[in-house]
Formats: C-alpha cells, structure tokens, sequence
C-alpha cells in the first residue's frame, strides 16, 4: 500500500515537473539566428546594389605581392576602409578588410597563423577604371570590379569563386552610442546594437555593432564541405529552410544530429568540390559566425554573357545555367582576414590550407594506438583491474585515461589520494609494457582558498575579468569556479609551468593530458558559457575572442609538456574545444554524443569534415559517451573506429560498464579482432601521419580526395579512405546482411583485405556481411607496410618485422611508403633519426629505396613476408639482392585468389634491395 | 595472416636460403611444453599440432609463423597465438603467449621468455615459491582455523533445517492455540460491544433531544433582541422605516433598498411581534447586522485575517500524515483476517503497530466529542474497552508467530549452500560502514545503503540468486531490483563471499554507476578441502 503511493506521487512529480526526455538536446539554452541580434541583422541584408566600391584611384603597390585600396560605402561616405590584397605562395590570396580609422581597435587573429606568410609576385594585366586584373602563382588571377566592389577568382582560367557578387557585404563600423535611444526604437536596423538580452542573461555591448558580413560564392560548383563543428552531413546542406550554420564554441549537452547548431570547436573554413577543381576559403575570425549556404542555378546571361568560356562545364552552358553555392558568412565582430585557396587539386588544397594555419605534428605511435577511457577508473586497483583485463583477454593497448574524479575535488593537477595513494608507480608499473596514462585537466579553477593554484592565481590576478573588472566567477564541475586568462602571456606561460613535474605532483614522463570543458564550458553562463562582454587580456571584449579560448588553453598545455622534456618529447593533448590552428598542438574528439546507431553514423561526416579542414587527428567515443550500447552497436563502433584517427572508448559515469571483455566470449573476440587490426596497419597510419606533418594530407580522407574526377562520390559519407590505400565501408547499421559497396575510380581493381577477392573500379557490389565483417579494399597500385605479429602495446612492437602487401593495379604495378622512427621522441626532426622508404613494383620487380637519403635509424625490422596481390601466375623463382647479398626465398601461389606470398624474403627495412619474380 | 601451404616440401628445402634475417639464434626446441616434446623431433618433418601442414623441422622457430594454430613457433614471437612455454625452475612451469616473447616484459620468472632484449629479467622463480608456499600455508591455517569456526556455528545454530522444522512445528501448534483463543475473544468483544453500543445510542438520543430544546430557546432570546433593536420607536411595531435602514438585507445590491423591496419583505407595512416571529425573523436572520452608532464613523469592515504560512501548511496534510490517515481507517475497519492471505501479506510489518495507535486515537475521540456518559453506559465501555484490548493482544500475538512461521518457511526455501553451510546467516544483518554510509546486508533478504548524514535508507538489492562463476556457484550472491538510479539502472549488488575467522564485510565499490560490490568474509566459507590438503601433495618442483 505505502508503496503504491509513493509510486503515484513519483508519477505525479514527474508530471507537474514535466522533467524533459534526457534523450536529447535543451535547445533553448542556445540562440537561434533569430535570437542573436547581429545574426538577423545580416541574414536579412539584401540590397539590389551594392553600396561599396573601391577608389581605383588610392591603388597603392605596398610591395610586390601586397596592394592596398580605399573601399567607401557610398549611402555613409565618412566612413572609409581599407582593402588590401596579398598574393600568397602556393596559389593563395589573402583579402583583409578593415575600417580605415576606427574609434576603436578591431581584433585580428594571430593565434592561427604559422609565422610570416610568403608574398609571391603579382602579374597587373589589366588595370582601368572599372576593375584590375591579376595573375599570380600557377594559373590563378583574381579580377576585382571597383563598383560595386566584387572580387571573382580563376583557376586555370575557370570561374571558381565570387565575392560580394550577391552585394551581401556589409561592414558595421564602430559609431558612438546615440544620445537617446530614440533612433533604435525607430530604426529597424539598429534592433539590439546596443544591448539585448538572452533568457536570464543581458549582454551590455559597450562598444555597439560591430559586425561584418560577406557573400562567397562558388561558381559552377555543387557541394561545399568543411566550417566544423557541426553534428551534420559533410557536403553541407542548404540553410534555406533552418538556421545557418553556426560557429561558437558553446558545450551541448547530449547533442542532437544533423542540424547546424554549433558544438564545442569553430574552424571558418570552407571547402568546395567540382569533378575539375577543389577550392577554399578561409575566413579568420574568432568571433561568432552564421554561415547560410544555398544551392542556386545562375543563369550566366545576367552574369558575364561574354566570358561563358571562362565555366569548364559546356554541358549545362546550354541553358546559360551553370550551379552555384551562394554562402553568406556573418561574424558578430573582428575584421574580414578572407583566405582563398585556389587548389587546383584536394592535396593542393590540403597543403594550401596547412602552409597557412599549420599541419598536425607526427604524434607519438602510441598516441594513434588503441585508448580506454571511462568517467571514470575509480582508483589505483580499479586501473590495474582493467589493465589485467586486457591482459587476460590478450587485447592491446596503450594507453589508459583519468577523468574529473580522479583530482583532489575537481581541483586540476591534484589527486584524491584515497584513491590514487601512489600515481608514481602506478605509472612506472603500467611503464613496463610501455603503455601510457593520459588525465584530465580543464580550465576552471575551483574557488577555494585552500587550493594552491587558486590562491596564486587569485592573488595574482591571473583569472578572467567582468566588464567591471571583477574576477569572473561561474559554476562548472568543482562548483563556484573562474577561470585563467590564457589570452596574456604571463599567465599562459605560468599555466604551461603548472605541467612541470616539480609543480604537477605525482605525475611521470608517462602521464600525458587531455583538456576538456574548454569552451569554455560554464555551468550558468549565457549558452553554458562566457558571458559576451567578458574583458580579456588586451581589452578584447569575449565577443572578439571566444572561440580562441579553448585552443589557447591547450596551447598553453603543451608548451608545458614540451617544456617537461626540455623539447625532447612529443607531448600528446586531446583537446574538446579548438579552432583553427589547433591542429598544431592537440589531438581533438567530437564530444559527448551518444550510444545510438545514429551516432555511430554522423561519426564519418563529422570526422570528415574535421580531417579537411585541418583536423586529421581526431575521432569520436567508441560506444557513445551517453547511454549503453548494446553489444552489437558497441561491437560496430569498434570496427570503424579501428580505421579512424583517434581511437578511444569512452563513457559517461551513469553507464554501465563496457570493457571490451564484458559482453560475452563472442563479442570480445570480435572486439580485440577489431583491436588487433588496427595494430596491424600502424606502420602505415605512422606513415600517413608523417606525411601529414610534410603535406598537410589528412590520413582519414573522402573518397573524392582520392578519386577527384568520380562525380558519384562527392556526397559520400557512409565510407571514406585511409590515405589512398584503404577503402573503408564500415557497417553501421543495426540489422544488415548486405552493404552496398561503391568501388571509385575508372579502371580501378580494388583487394579485400580479408579474403583478397578482387572488384572492379566504377562498380557496386552488394556484399554479404555478418557481425565478422569489416569491409575494407586495399587499393590496386598501393603497396601498404603491416606487422602481423600481435604484441601488447603498439610500441612493444615498434622493431618487430614489416609484411608489405602489395595490391597490384591492372598494369601490374604498385607503389607505397614506409615511414619509421623511435615513437616518441624529436630526434626525427632534430637528429633526422627517422627512416622513409619508397616501395615501387614494376615489371616483375619489387625495389626499396630510401625517399630521405640523409636520414638514419637503427632498427632491427625487416620483411618477414612480402604479400602480392593479382599476381597473375605461379612464378618459378623469386630472387632477392640487397648489396652483395643474394637470396631465394620462398614463396607460395594461391590459384584462387591470385596472391603470390614470399616467405621470410629478410631484408632489414633500412636497406635498399630488389626482389625479382620470374 | 595468411597461412601457406608447402606441398612439394624436397623442393622448397633445396630454396631455402635468405638474407640477414630476424638473428635468431636457433635454440630448436625453445618454448615447448615437456609434454610436447615428442612431437619436435629434430631429424623428422614437424607436423603442425591442429594437423593442418607439414614443414621442413628446420622451420620450428625459425622466427616465421608457418602454422595456422602457432605450433611451429613456441619460441618465437613470430605467431599471434603461440604458446612459450616458461620453464621456470623452482617454480610452476607456465604457458604463457608466444607474443610475450621478447617484448621486454619479464613474464616468466626464469626470465626465459627475454632471451634476446636488451633488458635483463632476473630469476625470480625462487622467491615465487616461497611466497607461493607461505600464501598456501596461510591460506591452509586460515581455512583450518575457519573450519573449525564454522563447526562451532553450525553446531550452536538451530538455524539450521532440523532446527528450522522442530522450530515451525512447535510455531504452528501455538498457532492453533492462538487462532483458538483469538476466535473466543472476538466473539466475547462482539457481544460487550453489542451492550456497549446500545448504551450509547440511547445516550445520544438524549443528547440530541436535549440540545434541540436548546436551540429553540436560543432562537427565542435571538429573535426578541433583534426585534427590540428594530423598533427603534418602540412601539412594539417594525414599520417600513425602520427596516429600510438595513440595506444589507436588500437581496438586489444594484439599486437601492426601496420601499416597495421593504415591504415585500414585512408583507404589510409593519408587524407586530408575533408576526416577526412567524414570518420574518427566520427570513432575514442570516443577513441582519446591527446597526452602527450613528455618532461613531463607520469603521472599515475587518478584513478577514490573512492565513499565515505556519497555518497552511499545517492545515494541508503532508504526504505522511496523508498516508497515515488513510492507514488509520484501514486499520480500525479491519480484523485479524487469518483466512485472507493476500490482505495479511500487504501490510504485514506495519499491522500490529499502526493497530494500537488506532485505538488510541480512538479513545482520543470518545474523550473529545462525546459529552459525559451516564454511570451504567461508562461501565459497559469498560468492560467493552477490556474485551478489544483482550482480543488485540492475543491477536498481536497470533500475528507474530504468523511472522514468524512465514519468515521460516521462507528461509527453508533459501538455498543455503551445497551443505546448507549459509543457514546460519539467514536472515542476520552485517554492517559495512564507510565514509558516507553505513551498507547494511541481510542475509538471503536485502541490501540497504544508509546516509550517516541522517534520513535516507535506499534499497541497492533484494536477493536474488547465486551467481558464482559455473564451477564455483555459491562463490557469489547477487542482490537485484534495488532503488532505481536517477539515469540509471536499478540498484544491484554483488557479494563475493571469502573465507575469514569473523564474520564481516569489507571492500565496497562501485564500478559502474549504482552497481555495487563487497566482499563478506565469514568462516562459512572455509573450505575442508583446502584445511586439510597434505603438504605431500604439492606440485612446487624445487
């Protein structure tokens, strides 16, 4: 009876409360464009006519490569800006705009850019009085039309992108406060200028409007890619019917997909895709941004009805119709610092973009091996316990992760001793097999007086101030909370200190870290964040900086990482909140998604969109952060993420267990299958992350960076590539027996890596799969270094033998890479200890070269197996020669699957050698 | 992998050759288990041990994986799934992967397994054993002494099923007994309850006659008072005038109170008293006020006192003394139904207390409300008053060895072990105190977290099954279906029972979210087996 009661009385709280689903996202704590005045002032900027044009007569040359223009807004002819624009190497152009006398500074963002950009030479071919014309670099001009002020761009002569053609820019220059506030009650335009206020929480904008907004468009395109974070598809959607896509690093809790609400990173980077060209643009700002993007017709007899030749489509130029992404981009603050990158290619496009903002370090080789993680191992026995069970169940790892509970009361760089009595040896024990321990440490800083970094920085002054120059203080995990001022120097650098063993007790040369709630993420703060008119070091208001803040704090960190070491170490950093440049320093991960099949899903388009626009070292919690997977989804997500960059489960403390062993004898056999294949591929996720250092080429890629010409791609986002050699189709639907498989590219021949069966390029097969299957092709024409050995932990492994796969293409040829070096150390830029190797088959001959003759590394590896895959024939004699060695190892011919397998041919990897079939 | 299969194997040996290689240096026989040894046989070709190839023997840990089940490498790293066997001497000879090969982990303790790093294992076999033997020596004392504990408990225990079946036949006779006497005292109760209630109707009835005598006289001296103040001419008249002085007592408040709505009301234009009496007075009694002073302004209308918050919320019932109420008359309505199983079960452990409060109460409200009884009436309630209290305490006491005999027949069903060794501890309570709580377990019954910070009682468990691993069942108890978690699952509990000289729990945890787990160290749990193992039949080869 008393319990039937308290039962309908529970019912009835619930409903009186009406407590929400937990299932998805409170979107009313985050602004709408609506609900964010800039936003609507802009989205509904449409003149006919452009009122700003450009003085040709103020054209200054500053210096070759390097112009400068006055830009007047005829309808306000007192204010003046100012237009220059830089010629870049490796075909970039950069447009910055900026008031020419502001009553107040406007903030550029230098933080991003990776030190002093190259000017290359400017060709003028045309100058008058209507516009100039301009080549630079290989192929690409740039024409800017004075009035209206519109800026159109060419690579190889072809039309690529547009600036204010839409006459959507519009720059609002610093004014004074109007005396009354009659003018903004009269004029529409003016609605929340100068203050608005959102749910509980009033921003004062002392300083008035100040945004800026712009129309970029590509001409003859039909996909735009890239401007992360958002849960959505990776060829972005239109905008026209829900809010643009939004920038503003703000913590969502349980995010919901596909919609354009932003998430906890920002990069304004944009990237667009045609069967010719691939092309970018890139707008540094660190403020926050809407971007609407819409996918229009343009009729070309309105547009250059002379200059039609200038579209490389001629088919749709029947019509006088080419398509067009028309994108407007709006920032609430800052000045127009516009990047266009002319690619022609997607890897030009990937080195373009890298040579400005920076490419992702070579990470350590432990760092891209397999990670657990859970809020959280509870104590020291509980970390070994888990550690045994990986043991138990013979599934490598490397590294094993702390979250919030493992500090003294969420106060950062201390432990709670009941639980963590000896951290030293628990790190010098998990030391042994050479894994590493990663913990967490997040910006906030718990108010107490008796927490020393608290007090320093309190006494100091070192957190961040109010308007009214007050410490902030917010609540986030500790409580009352506030939080470091990362922007002045001083206190970043005594931030990166507080890593150093001496000050962060209890930690080894085998503790790394992991940033988290850097948003910053505050508890009751207008969008779970910053308040807007925060004032930061230097005077700059939040509403300038916000989106820097996470990327500062992890900045900061691994300078005091690297410092740790002297330089010696590569440090290792996840990071939550970044932007672009974040790459340089931190690994990041797509936040707190959730244990749903659609999660798993949007992993790939997320992942994507990160690699291209920089990220290549990212990924997504194996399982879902929220919620408990079943077994099958956990076991999925096992499967892709093997074949994705940052691997790490990980799950909310409200979840159940779900160690890899926990789910029956089956299941954690296909879990550590999933595991072990990873491992086997390292040597080439390490060779593709050095390469990404060198070239900015992400190893997680669309298949269209692959295949740029295989229109039938451009949208896909259900399989992507590893490098150019592995084809990933991972099964990502709950109950399935068959996927459909797309093989790219014309005359492509393409090796399943299980079975080795052979498919056809331009084809689709359905293919039959089961809880086993991870569908994954190795490309013919790439040759792919593995170790099949199995050991604990990856660096266990780091000089165990190399087995070369070589997947032969129709004409029987083949080529790939093999980068090497200690794992974890610098002396591969500073001692050059590193080996690189290039391995080409051709005619009937497999050679290793060394791609970096300078270089040396001591290694005992060596080929223990050298697999050929469509070989067509049983050879009678395989011949190695390495120096004035000769061998004959031997080999064995699989009829059926055409795969010719050389036994123990034994070179080391370090040395030149040849093997002859005959 | 891929695995290869040699067929023409005369051939392939004339080809073997190779480049610098792996630098092995070829200990043929390294990582066998002795028992295989037979079947590594130098001079013949080795066959791979699941049957699937035969290889030139030259290729056993030649550092190249050639057999699918890792056969041909026992002591090498070269197959995933190998097997190295540690010899170990001094100590136990272990398998352990042939991947532990050469990884700069010492994992067996003669160091064998790192014949070729860089690092050096030192051999630590000799040290293993002692420790080995002196934990099996303390294991063997701690089970001895637990032994002989647990005799000693099971012996002084009448908990067990013998006693547990003397027990509930001898519950169940004075169950008899009791259902008996309970039956008398109930019959006894109705018929001095009988007598009782006829008393106290008839002395209501007085009551009621009495007071309605009382309320005419009331009426009487109100309505001569109202119609002296009426008359304010006194002239024994209530004419138009005076009454139209009362506007409250205008039944339409729009207009005014006009002479004709006066007269509607007196029917004539004045009355006498006797006709005030008869037709007026009861029609405007409820209305009428008293005219003020007309030399004193006319004070505000007091407003109605403001109910203070202390009032309210002592006026709404809270959800307790709600549920307590409800109780209440469930309870007074009720009888020891002994034959209504289903009712009994519902409220069993509150009954018997919430019983006698309601008496209580009872008695409170006689005492109250009802107005002094005569003599003779008091003397029956007297005596009705002995028959109940009678007829409870017998029925409390029915009710208890009722308890009684179901918790026994439930604990008869408990599955106590494979000897029945747990009977013992059926039922009892063990505390666990920690920081924050205190963990309470009761036996084959529930599991409780308690606040020390006061209040909260949360159920993390009732019993649920055994769920040792399958060759050891009664390794661990499970306690399931607790308080569900906020986000979360139900509570559940594990209990992993070792053997201990006391009888106590240690060692909780948490490791998923509200998914707990103990250790309970009792004697029960020491095992004869392990106590009594002669030292002479030791494996250890020193």
């Amino acid at each position: 009876m008393k319990r039937f009661i308290h039962l309908t009385y529970f019912i009835f709280i619930l409903f009186i409360l009406n407590i929400p689903s937990i299932e998805n996202v409170d979107r009313s704590n985050f602004k709408t464009c609506e609900q964010s005045s800039f936003c609507r002032r802009q989205r509904k900027y449409k003149p006919d006519i452009s009122p700003y044009e450009i003085d040709l007569n103020s054209t200054k040359i500053i210096k070759n490569g390097h112009l400068r223009f006055l830009l007047l807004n005829t309808l306000k002819s007192h204010i003046k800006f100012k237009l220059e624009i830089f010629t870049l190497e490796h075909n970039s152009l950069r447009i910055k705009i900026n008031e020419l006398n502001p009553i107040r500074k406007r903030y550029e963002v230098k933080y991003s850019l990776v030190g002093e950009l190259k000017l290359v030479n400017m060709n003028i071919t045309k100058s008058d009085e209507k516009q100039i014309e301009v080549n630079f670099g290989e192929r690409t001009k740039f024409l800017l039309n004075a009035k209206p002020f519109r800026l159109d761009l060419f690579t190889n002569d072809i039309f690529v992108m547009s600036v204010n053609s839409n006459n959507m820019f519009n720059f609002e220059y610093y004014r004074k406060k109007p005396e009354s506030n009659k003018t903004a009650t009269n004029n529409n335009n003016e609605d929340g200028m100068w203050e608005e206020t959102f749910k509980n929480h009033h921003d004062s904008k002392p300083y008035g409007p100040s945004s800026i907004g712009v129309d970029v468009n590509f001409l003859n395109f039909e996909n735009v890619y890239g401007i992360p974070e958002h849960a959505d598809a990776f060829s972005l959607r239109s905008t026209h019917d829900s809010d643009p896509y939004r920038l503003f690093n703000v913590d969502v809790f349980e995010y919901d997909i596909l919609n354009p609400m932003a998430l906890y990173g920002s990069v304004p980077y944009m990237l667009a895709h045609n069967e010719h060209t691939t092309v970018g643009f890139f707008w540094l700002n660190s403020a926050e941004g809407w971007i609407d993007v819409n996918y229009n017709k343009l009729s070309l007899k309105n547009f250059f009805s002379t200059n039609t030749n200038f579209f490389a489509t001629q088919s749709n130029t029947k019509n006088n119709e080419i398509p067009e992404v028309t994108t407007h981009w709006m920032f609430e603050s800052g000045i127009f610092d516009g990047f266009f990158f002319m690619g022609p290619t997607p890897r030009d496009i990937f080195k373009q973009y890298t040579v400005i903002t920076g490419s992702v370090p070579l990470p350590p080789l432990w760092a891209i091996a397999y990670h657990q993680c859970r809020w959280n191992y509870i104590d020291e026995d509980d970390v070994r316990n888990v550690l045994n069970g990986f043991e138990h169940h013979r599934i490598p790892l490397d590294v094993i992760w702390l979250d919030i509970e493992h500090t003294n009361g969420k106060r950062y760089f201390t432990w709670d001793i009941s639980k963590f009595p000896n951290p030293e040896k628990l790190q010098d024990d998990i030391a042994i097999y050479r894994r590493k321990i990663i913990t967490v440490s997040d910006p906030h800083i718990k108010k107490d007086d008796g927490y020393q970094i608290y007090n320093e920085a309190k006494t100091r002054g070192y957190f961040v101030k109010t308007k009214d120059g007050q410490d902030y203080e917010g609540s986030c995990w500790p409580g009352s909370s506030m939080w470091l001022e990362f922007f002045n120097p001083d206190i970043f650098k005594w931030y990166s200190q507080r890593y150093l063993f001496e000050n962060y007790k209890g930690t080894t040369g085998n503790l790394f870290l992991w940033n988290d709630m850097n948003e910053p993420s505050v508890f009751n703060g207008p969008e779970i964040t910053f308040p807007k008119d925060i004032v930061h070091y230097g005077g700059w208001e939040d509403r300038e900086v916000h989106n820097l803040y996470g990327m500062l704090h992890h900045m900061s960190t691994f300078q005091g990482l690297l410092n740790r070491s002297n330089g010696h170490i590569r440090p290792f950093i996840l990071t939550r909140s970044f932007f672009a440049g974040s790459q340089r320093t931190a690994a990041i991960w797509t936040g707190d998604n959730s244990a749903q099949w659609s999660h798993l899903k949007i992993t790939i388009p997320m992942l994507l969109s990160l690699s291209i626009t920089g990220f290549g070292f990212s990924g997504a919690d194996v399982g879902g952060f929220f919620n408990n997977p079943d077994p099958k989804l956990l076991v999925r997500w096992y499967q892709m993420a093997a074949y994705q960059p940052f691997y790490r489960e990980h799950a909310h403390i409200d979840t159940a267990r779900r160690e890899p062993w926990l789910f029956g004898d089956d299941n954690t056999r296909l879990i550590r299958q999933a595991i072990e294949q990873r491992y086997s591929y390292l040597p080439y996720w390490y060779t593709l992350f050095y390469k990404q250092e060198r070239q900015g080429i992400p190893p997680m890629l669309p298949l269209w960076a692959n295949f740029p010409k295989d229109k039938k791609i451009f949208k896909s986002e259900d399989s992507f590539m590893i490098g150019n050699g592995l084809l990933v189709y991972p099964v990502i639907e709950a109950d399935i027996n068959q996927i459909s498989v797309y093989f790219p590219g014309e005359n492509t021949v393409w090796y399943d890596i299980q079975t080795y069966t052979q498919y056809n390029g331009s084809e689709t097969v359905l293919i039959n799969v089961d809880m086993e299957s991870i569908p994954v092709y190795q490309l013919g024409g790439v040759i792919i270094p593995r170790r099949l050995r199995k050991r604990r932990s990856s660096m266990i492994a780091l000089h165990d033998p190399i087995t070369l796969v070589v997947a032969l293409d129709r004409n029987y040829e083949a080529k790939g890479e093999l980068y090497m070096d200690d794992g974890y150390t610098y002396d591969y830029r500073r001692k050059r200890e590193l080996i690189y190797r290039r391995f080409t088959f051709k005619n009937n001959e497999l050679r290793s070269t060394s791609l970096d003759t300078t270089a040396k590394f001591h290694t005992d590896a060596w080929i223990e197996r050298i697999i050929i895959l469509g070989y067509p024939e049983n050879p009678s004699r395989v011949i190695i020669n390495s120096g004035d060695k000769q061998a004959t190892p031997l080999h064995n011919y699989q009829e059926a699957s055409h795969t010719l397998i050389i036994r123990r041919p034994g070179p080391s990897v370090t040395s030149d050698w040849t093997l002859s079939i005959s | 992998m891929m695995f290869l299969f040699y067929v023409n194997l005369a051939t392939i040996l004339c080809f073997f050759t190779s480049i610098s290689n792996g630098n092995i240096q070829q200990t043929v026989l390294r990582g066998v288990q002795t028992s295989l040894l037979s079947m590594y046989i130098p001079s013949k070709p080795f066959t791979c041990l699941d049957g699937s190839l035969t290889i030139p023997f030259e290729f056993v840990n030649d550092d190249y994986c050639d057999c699918q089940d890792g056969s041909d490498e026992p002591g090498t790293s070269a197959c995933p799934n190998g097997q190295f066997f540690c010899e170990n001497k001094g100590y136990f000879g272990t398998l352990i992967p042939s991947h532990f090969v050469g990884d700069g982990v010492c994992d067996c303790c003669d160091g064998s397994d790192e014949y070729e790093t860089i690092i050096v294992c030192n051999n630590t076999c000799f040290e293993l054993a002692q420790k080995f033997q002196a934990s099996r020596d303390a294991q063997r004392a701690l089970h001895a002494a637990g032994v002989e504990k647990k005799k000693q408990i099971l012996a002084s225990t009448t908990t067990n099923k013998f006693g547990r079946q003397k027990h509930l036949d001898e519950l169940e006779q004075d169950l008899k007994i009791l259902e008996k006497e309970l039956k008398e005292k109930e019959e006894l109760k109705r018929q001095v309850e009988i007598l009782e209630n006829a008393a106290k109707e008839k002395h209501k009835k007085l009551c009621e006659e009495k007071r309605t005598m009382q309320d005419v006289s009331l009426r009487n001296n109100q309505m001569h008072e109202m119609f002296a103040d009426l008359d304010t001419n006194g002239d024994s008249l209530i004419s138009i005038d005076e009454l139209q002085k009362h506007t409250e007592l205008d039944t339409n408040q729009q207009n005014e109170f006009t002479i004709e709505e006066v007269r509607s009301i007196l029917g004539s234009d004045s009355v006498n008293l006797n006709e005030f009496n008869t037709t007026i007075f009861d029609q405007i009694s409820n209305s009428y006020r008293q005219l003020p002073e007309p030399t004193r302004p006319t004070p505000e209308p007091t407003p109605l006192p403001e109910p203070s918050i202390d009032s309210m919320t002592t006026q709404s019932p809270s959800l307790e003394t709600f549920i307590d109420e409800e109780d209440l008359t469930t309870h007074t309505r009720s009888s020891y139904k002994y034959e209504d199983e289903d009712d009994y079960e519902e409220d069993h452990h509150r009954e018997s207390k919430t019983l006698a409060t309601s008496i209580e109460h009872e008695k409170h409200i006689h005492d109250s409300v009802a107005p002094e009884y005569d003599d003779e009436t008091k003397k029956l309630m007297e005596i009705a008053e002995e028959a109940r209290n009678r007829y409870h305490e017998i029925g409390e006491k029915f009710l208890s060895i009722k308890h009684q005999i179901e918790d026994l027949k439930k604990q008869s069903t408990v599955d106590a072990g494979p000897h029945d060794e747990y009977s013992p501890i059926i039922d009892q309570c063990f505390d666990y105190e920690e920081r924050e709580y205190t963990y309470r377990i009761c036996m084959f019954k529930t599991a409780k977290q308690i606040s020390k910070g006061g209040g909260s009682e949360v159920i993390i468990g009732y019993w649920d099954s055994w769920c040792g691993p399958k060759d050891n069942k009664y390794l661990k108890m499970k306690y399931s279906n607790g308080a569900t978690c906020w986000n979360g699952p139900p509570r559940s509990l594990i209990v992993t029972l070792q053997c201990g000289i006391e009888q106590k729990l240690t060692d909780v945890r948490e490791p998923s979210r509200c998914e707990y787990t103990i250790i309970f160290e009792t004697p029960l749990a020491c095992d004869e087996n392990i106590a009594t193992t002669s030292l002479h039949s030791d494996h250890v080869e020193f």
